[in-house]
């Protein structure tokens, strides 16, 4: 095993050497070089952490709805877990649309989850090529109009492998990103902007320890708030919730990273077996989050271990078990308001070691909020952006909060789905919004309040099963006579299909929602419709939805199109009036699913 | 449209009445229970006898239902004859004769070609309630006398098609004119095609639908299904085992 792939670190360093100059400790900020050149740091006497090194303009692909930006790239100097001083490079974006609120825009330094370990994983290549999974909230805050700063995390771009999960470096890279991006001439970021760390999973746990170390690291910085979820504070129970199930793969990149931040606490080269030497390699030369995630599924960690070594006797062994005790978090205060966020189905990582979390916090006295969303791990991760970026916004606008540290909320439970199985995003009785537009009539009917869908989708077996459900609800049809005649929409059967998440993070589903179209009369008259009234064969409604993961939490996860409504039978003496009204093709409707509202705890 | 006719509505509507009472029970024992229909349908003449009479009375000017002739006419001029207020008064049996009636008249003159242009007058096979609706209907879309004209064309395919259905096990004449609605039916889909009244797969299955009843021997079933699928653009391909 090869992890720090000596020969090719020493061959960036000579040709570096020879192309660049050595530069100063302290020396003003450069532009820095096209291409790949940029990762490739300069030869330098020293720097102090936030220190930024060079910079260059940028490109950021961030999606359709993602306003204007300046970009930057930038290299700076950090400070690992072990207090040594390293190099890591990041992004800096900057609305181009002017700050119109008070004082200085913003800064959100938003710490990124788990991108994988290979080098072209890093942040500031998928922004640049529009493939980071995380877009959507990185756009949002630029929506927001805050400036937003992304760190490559250490060992990324640089040659190296990533010290992934060493929350210590992770946290030291995104408070020294703001410290470095206030160095870019005329982008107008200031060190004394309000600034918050935000995170998830990963970037959960760099978040939550930048908030630890706000007072020992970067007192110069005016952090406000941090907002932190699915944060794995306590390493020891995430990695027993991890091995065998379905994020085992995060399992296998912890050990690496680690691994290469504590040589000596996680030796691999003597740990691993030779079949977890070749995993590791291939891991680390090529695999970003989604390539890992299901090659590795449900995969013990004693597979790849010298002897089979199980979990539980590897963190026998006291330097595996002080590493992983190094990284828990809870140790300190946070000086400023914290969110705290998980999902209650999150299947990667435990919802109680967060909640314990929360506990710690509050002892401390931190002003911790925490929040519990219905949602597994990914969909949390999106659908919880517009409530951080508000809680953030009060955080920027000065505002008190109170936290709920003192709360008669009940405690959550999990309700993940069972770890060691396939990968199901359960949607459980997420709120539907549906308008169906008749074409003859012209006339919109919209599902009441209350419609939900309530679905699997396995992206192990590549399944959709779920239902529909509408509460009863009539309609009024808009066909000019004295009397009330209404429609409604009865779900029938299960909607079927597939579901599929490729490599790149982009979400498939694909199936058929079956419905019955009802007509009934209401009240006394001559026109009394017999019960049983409705379309001939359930009309299908085709569930086609291409798109990033990052909707299915955010509220994009949309489809539509025109259908076929069969002909109406069983309407008595109106049964061809009813089919000319309602049946034939061009039926357009509009379905939007998203989960179900965050609690408070 | 025909004014002023109502003092001869009464004598129409006798006349009338032979000719529903003929069919319609055959046509409609599967949509609805025998012995009531029998039962109904001498009430329904008295009273479709009394209101037409009256309708006749109390607006004759305006009210020209069951107006057979099925005349075309160049202008759109195609206002309801009843008015809010006159559907307001009508009751339940009144209602019914004017349906059955409607529903009798998509039977007669099969072979009726299509719509084209304006339709300034209710066809028979509509009855005056439904017209009500349908112009009403018209009126909203963007082009409302090319929209009536698509959605008098397709009714008319829709009760035949029921009427075909409710012809179901007939023998006899009435079989012959089953075969003869099912001729003119699958003639008419690709104009219901192109006016977009339904989609492919709705027309072939309906092609399937009166050729397995039209056509017993397979072979030439499988022959017309080819035809009638080339005349609404699929290709259809006949399996050799």
């Amino acid at each position: 095993m090869k992890i720090l792939r000596p020969t090719k670190a020493m061959m960036w360093g000579v040709a570096a050497s020879l192309a660049f100059p050595m530069m100063a400790a302290h020396a003003a900020p450069v532009m820095g070089p096209s291409g790949e050149s940029f990762y490739q740091p300069p030869v330098m006497a020293g720097g102090a952490h936030g220190d930024l090194i060079w910079y260059r303009n940028a490109a950021a692909n961030l999606g359709a709805n993602a306003p204007a930006v300046q970009a930057w790239n930038v290299m700076y100097h950090s400070t690992d877990a072990l207090d040594a001083s390293n190099i890591v490079t990041g992004t800096v974006l900057v609305p181009s649309t002017p700050w119109s609120g008070a004082g200085n825009r913003p800064v959100v330094s938003y710490a990124v989850g788990t991108h994988g370990l290979a080098q072209h994983c890093a942040p500031s290549r998928q922004i640049a090529a529009g493939t980071d999974y995380e877009n959507a909230n990185i756009a949002a805050a630029l929506r927001a109009g805050y400036t937003v700063l992304v760190t490559d995390n250490p060992g990324y771009t640089t040659g190296k492998v990533p010290t992934y999960l060493a929350g210590k470096a992770q946290g030291h890279a995104a408070l020294d990103i703001v410290a470095a991006a206030a160095q870019i001439p005329s982008a107008g970021i200031s060190t004394n902007a309000p600034t918050a760390v935000w995170g998830y999973s990963q970037g959960g746990q760099t978040a939550a320890w930048a908030g630890e170390m706000l007072g020992s690291y970067s007192s110069n910085l005016n952090v406000v708030g941090i907002a932190a979820g699915g944060t794995p504070a306590d390493f020891v129970e995430t990695a027993y919730y991890l091995d065998g199930s379905a994020g085992s793969s995060f399992l296998l990149q912890a050990v690496v990273g680690l691994g290469e931040q504590y040589p000596q606490g996680i030796p691999v080269d003597d740990l691993a077996n030779n079949l977890g030497k070749a995993t590791i390699d291939q891991v680390v030369a090529n695999d970003c989050v989604f390539d890992a995630l299901f090659p590795y599924m449900n995969t013990s960690i004693s597979k790849y271990t010298v002897g089979n070594k199980s979990l539980q006797q590897l963190l026998q062994i006291s330097s595996v078990s002080d590493t992983l005790s190094a990284q828990q978090l809870g140790n300190k205060k946070v000086s400023v308001p914290i969110y705290m966020y998980h999902g209650q189905a999150d299947e990667f990582i435990p919802l109680d070691q967060h909640t314990d979390l929360k506990g710690k916090y509050c002892r401390k006295f931190t002003n911790a909020t925490f929040a519990t969303y219905p949602s597994e791990h990914i969909v949390t991760q999106f659908q919880a952006a517009p409530y951080v970026l508000s809680w953030l916004g009060d955080r920027f606008a000065n505002k008190n909060t109170a936290g709920t540290c003192l709360t008669f909320n009940k405690k959550p439970s999990s309700t993940a789905n069972p770890g060691g199985g396939n990968f199901v995003v359960s949607l459980d009785e997420w709120p539907l919004d549906a308008t169906i537009k008749l074409k003859t009539l012209g006339q919109d009917v919209v599902l009441p309040e209350g419609s939900a869908f309530t679905a699997d989708t396995d992206m192990t077996a590549g399944t959709l099963d779920g239902t529909l459900a509408v509460p009863e609800f009539l309609a009024k049809l808009n066909i000019l006579l004295p009397l009330d005649v209404k429609l409604s929409v009865v779900p029938v059967g299960r909607t079927t299909g597939s579901a599929s998440l490729d490599n790149n993070g982009q979400l498939s589903v694909h199936g058929d929602a079956l419905a019955d179209i009802t007509i009934k009369s209401a009240g006394f008259g001559w026109l009394q419709i017999p019960f049983g009234c409705k379309t001939e064969t359930a009309v299908e409604f085709p569930v086609n939805f291409d798109g990033p993961i990052s909707s299915l939490g955010n509220g994009n996860f949309t489809f539509g199109g025109e259908t076929t409504f069969p002909s109406m039978k069983s309407c008595g003496l109106f049964n061809g009036m009813f089919t000319l009204l309602m049946s034939g093709p061009g039926q357009k409707y509009s379905f939007n699913i998203a989960p179900p509202a965050p609690k408070a705890w | 449209m025909r004014k002023g006719g109502g003092e001869g509505k009464p004598n129409q509507v006798a006349d009338e009445e032979g000719k529903m009472s003929e069919t319609y029970t055959a046509q409609y024992k599967n949509i609805m229970n025998k012995n009531f229909i029998i039962t109904s349908i001498c009430i329904v003449a008295a009273l479709f006898s009394t209101f037409f009479w009256w309708a006749g009375e109390q607006s004759a000017s305006r009210f020209s239902s069951f107006d057979t002739s099925g005349d075309r006419v160049s202008e759109r001029h195609a206002e309801s004859e009843l008015t809010l207020e006159d559907l307001k008064t009508l009751d339940e049996d009144t209602v019914t004769a004017m349906q059955l009636h409607a529903a009798e008249m998509a039977g007669k003159n099969i072979d009726q070609p299509e719509y084209v242009g304006v339709v300034s007058e209710r066809p028979d096979f509509i009855s005056p309630v439904e017209w009500y609706v349908v112009n009403g209907v018209a009126d909203r879309s963007p082009n409302p006398e090319k929209e009536l004209t698509r959605l008098v064309n397709n009714f008319r395919f829709i009760k035949q098609m029921e009427l075909w259905e409710a012809l179901s096990g007939s023998t006899g004449s009435e079989k012959s004119k089953r075969n003869e609605i099912a001729e003119h039916l699958l003639n008419s889909l690709p104009a219901r095609l192109s006016a977009q009244d339904m989609d492919k797969s709705q027309a072939q299955r309906i092609q399937l639908t009166l050729l397995s009843d039209l056509e017993p021997d397979p072979k030439i079933r499988q022959k017309r299904l080819a035809e009638e699928a080339r005349r609404i653009g699929v290709k259809f391909e006949i399996q050799r085992h």
